[in-house]
């Protein structure tokens, strides 16, 4: 199960030639060359930007506009109610890719084909419905007295909203954001079919080309970049694994 | 009274417009979009022109290439599903019981579901490798050189994507399966053991029913991936060979973004569309039956 992954370190120190002589054992030396060619040559280092503008901006957006719909749905009464839940709901299990041509067409006429915004803005409106969907749930949770004991204070709604609700929602938060990084950081459909220039293009897109580039003569550098990808996701991963397991498994637990 | 639940309404309105404007924009505008565009035929530059049904009528033409893919990608569906299912079932059966370094295990094999799929599908490409991957030299340990093209060979690509597939999600599904097994009851199992009852006979009238809702969640959960699978499939065979591995959503990728027939590409999405909503209504249609 973990063998793929301790192959991919291994091999990324040693050189080509070692690898075909010694595809099982320990590198003989600790060489970082094929670190430093895949980071400059191959552009990983740009790659990498990219993709942690996207991820960032995406759930910045994501957080503010889910916790306010959520916050209206969970805790305030209007009519109507019910229709929006029902609207985000069914919604949930839609593909992205259902909805891609058209999007393909709306980007090219707004003029962000091509650019970081425009991942983003697909990305934020495919983690809408669920995400309202688990916030919602959990703020409901949150007893209306913390509401009512703030605004005797004299709290007024914005302050309620942002200084006693917002803080109380974190667990809530962390479940959204851990889902939703995980889904934007890994995507590829979308820039493949959105990003033409390989200025902007994202990790996961990078790679691709890197292994077309170097890939079948290369391996050794195409472990390098792979490994320069995976291994901080996989250290952030070991260090907050109840949060990720939870988080990611939150889909199937509530459905 | 009145007067502080008209605010109400007012702010929870304003609340929700930003959501409702990205739904609107990026979701439901595509959606209707999509369907108007899968009766049309549109190279992406010249205007649309209508066409009915002529595009369903294409896609369902005998020896298409949508009616191989839709056949591979059921072939798939059937591994994947199978496969993630009855693994995730017996290793989380294991970790329930009181072995060592129960945490360890849980973390090793959940792993593969955080990363992406390009790159575990580019390493899984290398280990294929019919002349150095790992897969071969390893076979090649028990005797005669191996030098099976696990990717390049049509009858072996379709098994190895989805093997691929299997080891990806595995964890995921049985963690689902363990947070499942952890809900039955220890009295069951005491009056089996009571009653003398064999391991197979405790697993089909106790595990089993007991997790029945579960198990339903999961198999929905791997069907709607395996009828969504394109990252793998497109990094490691993008089809090929021969379009052995061919699915609804990469023959869609290649049909629209490609060929540039983006009508006929649309009407492929709606059937995923269809496939999902079927999958949906039969799993509530189960869910009903499971609680009665």
């Amino acid at each position: 199960m973990i063998y793929p992954v301790l192959m991919v370190v291994l091999d990324s120190l040693k050189s080509q030639r070692e690898m075909y002589i010694n595809p099982w054992g320990l590198p003989k030396l600790f060489r970082l060359s094929n670190y430093t060619e895949a980071w400059s040559v191959g552009k990983i280092g740009d790659y990498y930007l990219n993709s942690i503008v996207v991820s960032l901006g995406s759930l910045v957006l994501i957080i503010g506009i889910v916790y306010l719909a959520s916050y209206s749905l969970a805790r305030l009464r209007f009519r109507g109610r019910g229709l929006v839940l029902i609207l985000f709901v069914s919604t949930m299990m839609l593909p992205i890719q259902v909805t891609i041509i058209p999007i393909y067409k709306i980007e090219k006429a707004l003029g962000i084909m091509d650019s970081l915004i425009g991942l983003v803005l697909p990305y934020v409106a495919k983690a809408l419905p669920f995400s309202i969907f688990v916030l919602t749930a959990f703020l409901k949770t949150l007893p209306t007295e913390f509401d009512e004991a703030a605004r005797i204070d004299g709290a007024g709604r914005i302050a309620i909203l942002i200084r006693i609700i917002f803080p109380l929602s974190r667990p809530g938060l962390a479940t959204i954001v851990i889902l939703n990084f995980m889904s934007i950081w890994n995507d590829f459909y979308l820039p493949l079919v959105l990003i033409h220039d390989p200025a902007k293009r994202t990790l996961n897109l990078g790679l691709v080309n890197f292994s077309q580039l170097w890939g079948l003569v290369d391996f050794t550098r195409l472990f390098a970049a792979l490994a320069i990808i995976s291994v901080p996701l996989i250290a952030v991963y070991v260090v907050f694994q109840r949060q990720f397991i939870s988080g990611l498994t939150s889909g199937g637990l509530k459905a | 009274m009145k007067r502080a639940s008209t605010k109400d309404w007012r702010a929870a309105w304003i609340f929700l417009l930003p959501a409702l404007i990205f739904f609107a924009v990026f979701i439901i505008y595509p959606f209707v979009e999509g369907l108007i565009l899968s009766l049309s035929v549109w190279d992406g530059f010249s205007p649309p022109a209508f066409v009915g049904l002529r595009n369903y009528e294409e896609l369902f033409r005998p020896g298409g290439l949508f009616l191989k893919s839709l056949a591979n990608n059921s072939v798939f569906a059937v591994y994947t599903v199978i496969g993630k299912n009855v693994l995730a079932l017996f290793l989380a059966m294991l970790l329930n019981s009181k072995i060592r370094g129960r945490a360890a295990y849980r973390t090793i094999l959940f792993l593969p579901t955080c990363l992406s799929f390009v790159a575990v599908g580019l390493v899984w490409g290398f280990i294929y490798n019919p002349s150095f991957g790992i897969l071969n030299a390893f076979l090649s340990l028990f005797g005669h050189a191996s030098t099976i093209s696990w990717l390049g060979d049509p009858g072996l690509a379709l098994g190895s994507v989805a093997f691929v597939d299997i080891w990806k999600w595995t964890g995921y599904h049985m963690v689902l399966y363990l947070a499942g097994l952890q809900t039955i009851p220890s009295e069951l199992y005491e009056a089996a053991a009571v009653d003398g009852a064999s391991p197979v006979r405790t697993l089909g009238y106790i595990t089993i029913p007991q997790l029945a809702p579960v198990i339903v969640v999961n198999v929905v959960i791997s069907l709607m991936g395996a009828y969504g699978v394109f990252d793998i499939v497109y990094v490691m065979t993008r089809g090929g060979p021969y379009n052995a591995t061919q699915m609804l959503l990469t023959n869609m990728y290649e049909v629209t973004f490609q060929q540039y027939q983006i009508g006929l590409g649309s009407a492929i999405v709606v059937m995923l569309f269809v496939i999902v909503m079927l999958i949906t209504v039969l799993q509530n249609r189960i869910g009903r039956r499971l609680e009665e």
